[in-house]
């Protein structure tokens, strides 16, 4: 299920849609309801690849803690309001390491730079569980101790568990994940946003209205003037808008619901709209956001991952735009080699002429 | 349809022991597997198994249709299996036969056991399967190419399932019965479809059309498990092949 639809006579990826409306970005954040403009250069994913230093170089996030294969610990954040990206020159301290993402420690293989990881296939047997070895994501281990994959993917050692990362997936809303959604439907009390999920969002205004109660805001600009005695209506975004929200509960028995109060969040309009596999987001941020920020200084693009695959960019050169988008689309499909960074440098400065 | 039809020859076996089309006992069909053939779909597999050509697409997790089939606690795994109009001699016609809802229920069961559909409640997990040409040990094929369309969507297995028919004919049991042989015996062959776990050593489908001893049934079954892991060397080596990169420009 994706969220844009496909428009065959187009030359263009038909993964990538314009967002509708040119309207400036911080149209949407009029309202007392934002705390801040949208103007994050990169967000959403940020910060759980903050404190990634000590990790291996060219691997994906994954956390160490998973022996199962429940879904969604790739991104194994926590709820952060974390805004240290949002200003466009942050730079991290260790700026040297940032772009060995992908060679990394491997130094004999630099010079094969495209070199692949071996493919595995559900039920291969990719390991033994013994004294330094255990079980992790994307894997099961079965009565004879063996470790056999549950996707089609590539095998990573995280400390002692063995991960199978796979090619592709569907995402499943985790709470706390900010997502990219469209409006598809709405009625008096509610909206009903495609996240490129299995399931239906929900996103009520009157859920925002209490997120915005518990922040501190004001229950009501219009009480005292006789008007409508909440802004719980739906008045606010029209089917076909496109906004960023976050999940704000999900569990097996109900629709995913959302909010669009706090930072970064809201409607956002203009800039192109394109998807990444989930599985492969993490190599699109990058070690501590490594490559994103890459993308983002080369192009000078807004870049906005959301946690479902989403990516939106806004840049003012369309030039630019469409090369980010083939940086992306280059991304996803090399996201198992070594190198990677490097190449996708050489490939923007490329298509760039410089 | 030719107005003659085809005669079958006198004997199944040729003097030095091989089948018709000079296979050993042991010996599939050439089986080709393609993954990733339909663009449209989440997952798809095309399999060429001897004269067969049978593709599969797979859609979801999705939302369920009609709502009232949807399970609060678990995921369902829908298989629709068809024969194009053209797949067989005299032409077949398009409604969905006893037999198509039989194979379509057979291949499902023989799938969920590797999936988690719990992990996915409240959705719906579609795979259509056609077949373009039939010849025989159809019903395998499907397995085979639904087991690769589900792999080729990114949702959890644990394993593949691999399918392969096992069968005896003049007394002599062979494996993959092909639509020739089937027709040959009389009333039909004595035919078992069987779909494998290969790594789990299970088997997750088994039907038997005639009649055998015990010892014959043993046989049969470590001959077809020997079948079982040839078909799987060849799906896991086309998964393999289309996420190299070299085959990324699809």
């Amino acid at each position: 299920m994706s969220i844009l639809h496909e428009n065959k006579d187009s030359p263009r990826d038909s993964r990538e849609n314009h967002v509708r409306g040119s309207g400036s970005l911080a149209d949407h954040a009029s309202g007392d309801r934002h705390d801040k403009e949208l103007d994050a250069g990169i967000l959403a994913m940020e910060s759980e690849y903050d404190d990634a230093d000590e990790e291996e170089p060219g691997d994906f996030e994954d956390d160490d803690d998973e022996d199962d294969f429940e879904e969604g610990d790739l991104d194994e954040g926590d709820d952060e309001e974390d805004d240290d990206y949002d200003d466009d020159g942050a730079e991290p301290a260790n700026t040297d390491d940032d772009f060995d993402y992908g060679d990394g420690d491997d130094d004999e293989d630099d010079d094969d730079e495209s070199r692949e990881r071996d493919i595995v296939v559900p039920g291969q047997v990719v390991g033994k569980v013994d004294a330094d070895t255990q079980s992790g994501y994307g894997t099961l281990a079965n009565k004879d101790n063996d470790i056999i994959s549950l996707y089609i993917g590539f095998t990573q050692k995280r400390g002692k568990y063995l991960n199978v990362i796979p090619f592709k997936g569907c995402y499943l809303p985790h709470v706390g994940h900010k997502v990219i959604g469209k409006i598809v439907d709405k009625n008096v009390v509610l909206y009903k946003l495609d996240i490129n999920s299995p399931y239906m969002a929900i996103l009520k205004p009157s859920d925002n209205d209490r997120v915005s109660r518990s922040q501190g805001g004001r229950r009501s600009r219009y009480k005292k003037k006789g008007g409508p005695r909440s802004r719980s209506t739906t008045d606010e975004f029209d089917l076909g808008d496109i906004v960023i929200a976050k999940v704000l509960k999900f569990d097996r028995t109900t629709e995913p619901s959302l909010t669009t109060v706090g930072p970064d969040l809201g409607q956002i309009k203009g800039g192109f709209l394109t998807e990444i596999e989930v599985p492969k987001i993490p190599r699109l941020i990058g070690k501590s956001g490594s490559m994103i920020k890459l993308l983002n200084k080369l192009t000078s693009c807004k870049i906005f991952v959301a946690q479902n695959g989403m990516v939106w960019i806004k840049g003012s050169d369309p030039k630019k735009e469409r090369v980010l988008i083939k940086a992306i689309r280059k991304i996803e499909q090399e996201a198992h080699t070594f190198g990677l960074t490097d190449r996708v440098k050489e490939f923007i400065d490329e298509q760039l002429g410089n | 349809m030719p107005l003659l039809p085809e005669s079958l020859p006198e004997t199944i076996f040729k003097d030095d022991g091989t089948r018709l089309d000079g296979r050993k006992f042991n010996e599939l069909r050439d089986l080709h597997i393609e993954v990733g053939v339909l663009k449209n779909a989440d997952g798809s597999a095309l399999v060429c198994h001897g004269k067969n050509r049978i593709i599969a697409g797979a859609y979801g997790p999705r939302e369920v249709h009609p709502r009232h089939l949807a399970k609060s606690d678990t995921g369902i795994l829908q298989i629709s299996y068809r024969m194009a109009t053209f797949s067989v001699g005299e032409r077949k016609s398009p409604v969905p036969g006893r037999r198509e809802k039989e194979i379509s229920m057979v291949v499902g069961k023989a799938i969920e056991p590797v999936l988690f559909l719990e992990q996915y409640p409240n959705t719906t997990i579609d795979v259509f399967i056609t077949v373009l040409t039939a010849d025989g040990g159809t019903r395998c094929a499907s397995v085979t190419a639904a087991a690769c369309a589900i792999a080729d969507m990114g949702i959890p297995m644990k394993d593949l399932v691999a399918g392969v028919a096992v069968g005896k004919i003049a007394n002599r049991i062979i494996l993959d019965v092909s639509d020739k042989e089937d027709k040959w015996e009389k009333g039909g062959a004595t035919d078992m479809p069987v779909a494998v776990m290969v790594n789990q050593k299970q088997y997750s489908l088994l039907q038997l059309d005639g009649s055998i001893t015990v010892e014959q049934f043993e046989e049969m079954l470590d001959l077809v498990f020997e079948g079982g892991k040839l078909v799987y060397e060849k799906q896991k080596e086309a998964l393999r092949r289309k996420y190299s990169t070299e085959d990324v420009g699809r």
